[in-house]
């Protein structure tokens, strides 16, 4: 399950103050927040020192779902984005065909609330966050570090544990599968994380903080649902489709990527 | 094959209808880019041909899509000559997420028959005629006899059709046809109903 970028757009458009964004800057920002609510969409991201970007966006044209319409700011003429009716139409089709696979209904609200909010906000203070959040600077390398050993670690006795879980269900399934490719993608993680040095890592992709920030956050998730005989396909569904089925053939970790034994195996 | 018939699927069966797409990290463990279930072509030739014609196919509803999906995936990597040496656990979830889309999709291109519940008088006549079966208990599943209720009470102009693999079916076709006068073709005999 993936947001095609014309879902996604209209998703934060139809979440947003009388839908729709101001600038293209505040789009992009708003678009890369939805990584935060695990929510895969089909747009990739990179890092740069004003937090996560996607340089094509900058292209977008009007379509059947959303116009561009110039305004002047500051003797600038910057395009806001406005949601059509047809994009209200896919706004309700992606609500219901594609998050109410991933999201509870308190996690909508969580997500309806929070890119609301957002797009009130300027562009500028909607990401000063993230590096912080995400320990992609320099001074934070060895927090970075510590983190992605610790994660690396907790995958590991939750990997050794895998046999508990019964596979005769979706849910036990997909919680074996996501434990499994955590334990990968975090080994993964750790090897490049090490190798990274001192300066700004100018070539960061925001993947690879994102993957580390969520799986750090799902262990104890994770550990309770070993134990549980209950399990939540739901919230499984979401890590799931977040962490595997988001990037495929756009990351190197993929299961799409030919090449993916040797990054296991290394 | 006619518009007069009707023609219904097990889900077992409708689920063979699914091509599974390999992953391309695990293409190195596998000879071609698909896993193609055993009767995958005669049953998409059936439905094909039922299609060109603009005759209904029926499935059962509720289904238990989940563990039939799930004996579905362990049968095809029950498979010894696939020997997964990375992500086995992702590449499982990998075809159930498959199925899912699949079966998602399909729900528009099969009409709904209800199963009915009361099912007692049928069990009766499964154990007056009970027989000894290869690969299954006996006695068929009440979940099938809530099929065979249900089709049975399904009105139709000609012949109705049931495919399935299911030895509860097949393996008491001819007690099926006698008293509830349903037609049970297996899989791999669909052809004769061209």
């Amino acid at each position: 399950m993936i947001l095609s970028k014309d879902e996604a757009i209209c998703l934060v458009l139809g979440l947003s103050a009388k839908k729709e964004i101001s600038s293209i800057t505040k789009l992009n920002k708003l678009l890369a927040r939805l990584n935060l609510h695990l929510i895969p969409i089909n747009l990739d991201f990179d890092l740069n020192k004003f937090g996560s970007f996607n340089a094509d966006l900058k292209n977008l044209e009007s379509n059947e779902y959303y116009e561009l319409s110039p305004y002047e700011y500051k003797d600038k003429t910057i395009n806001k984005f406005i949601l059509k009716p047809e994009g209200e139409q896919l706004f309700g089709k992606v609500i219901h065909s594609k998050l109410n696979k991933i999201l509870t209904e308190e996690d909508f609200e969580s997500l309806k609330n929070n890119i609301n909010e957002l797009s009130r906000l300027p562009a500028s203070d909607i990401s000063n966050n993230e590096h912080k959040m995400l320990f992609v600077d320099a001074a934070d390398r060895h927090t970075l570090i510590q983190k992605v050993n610790i994660v690396h670690v907790d995958m590991l006795d939750l990997y050794e544990q895998i046999d508990k879980i019964p596979s005769d269900t979706f849910a036990g399934i997909r919680l074996r599968a996501l434990i499994e490719y955590c334990f990968y993608l975090s080994k993964y993680l750790k090897e490049k994380f090490m190798r990274l040095r001192d300066e700004y890592d100018f070539d960061a992709y925001m993947f690879d903080y994102y993957f580390l920030y969520h799986i750090q956050s799902i262990v104890s998730f994770l550990n309770q649902q070993i134990e549980t005989e209950d399990k939540d396909l739901k919230q499984i569904n979401k890590y799931y489709q977040y962490i595997i089925n988001s990037v495929k053939g756009r990351y190197p970790f993929s299961l799409e990527n030919k090449d993916l034994h040797r990054l296991v195996a290394q | 094959m006619s518009p007069e018939n009707s023609y219904a699927f097990d889900e077992c069966s409708i689920l063979k209808l699914c091509k599974i797409k390999i992953p391309e990290s695990y293409r190195l463990f596998f000879k071609e880019d698909s896993l193609i279930p055993r009767n995958h072509y005669i049953l998409n030739k059936i439905v094909a041909a039922l299609d060109k014609k603009g005759i209904s196919k029926y499935k059962f509803v509720p289904g238990n899509f989940e563990q039939n999906a799930v004996l579905h995936v362990n049968q095809i990597l029950e498979n010894k000559r696939y020997q997964i040496r990375i992500l086995g656990e992702s590449f499982r979830a990998q075809i159930i997420d498959q199925l899912e889309d699949f079966y998602d999709e399909l729900h528009a291109n099969f009409k709904d028959l209800e199963k009915i519940n009361s099912i007692t008088p049928i069990k009766e006549i499964f154990i007056q005629n009970e027989k000894e079966l290869i690969k299954e208990k006996n006695i068929p599943e009440d979940d099938d006899m809530t099929i065979i209720a249900a089709y049975r009470d399904f009105s139709c102009e000609s012949k109705k059709y049931l495919i399935s693999e299911d030895e509860h079916f097949w393996g008491y076709k001819d007690i099926i046809l006698n008293n509830f006068n349903i037609h049970i073709i297996r899989e791999r005999e669909c052809e004769a109903i061209l």
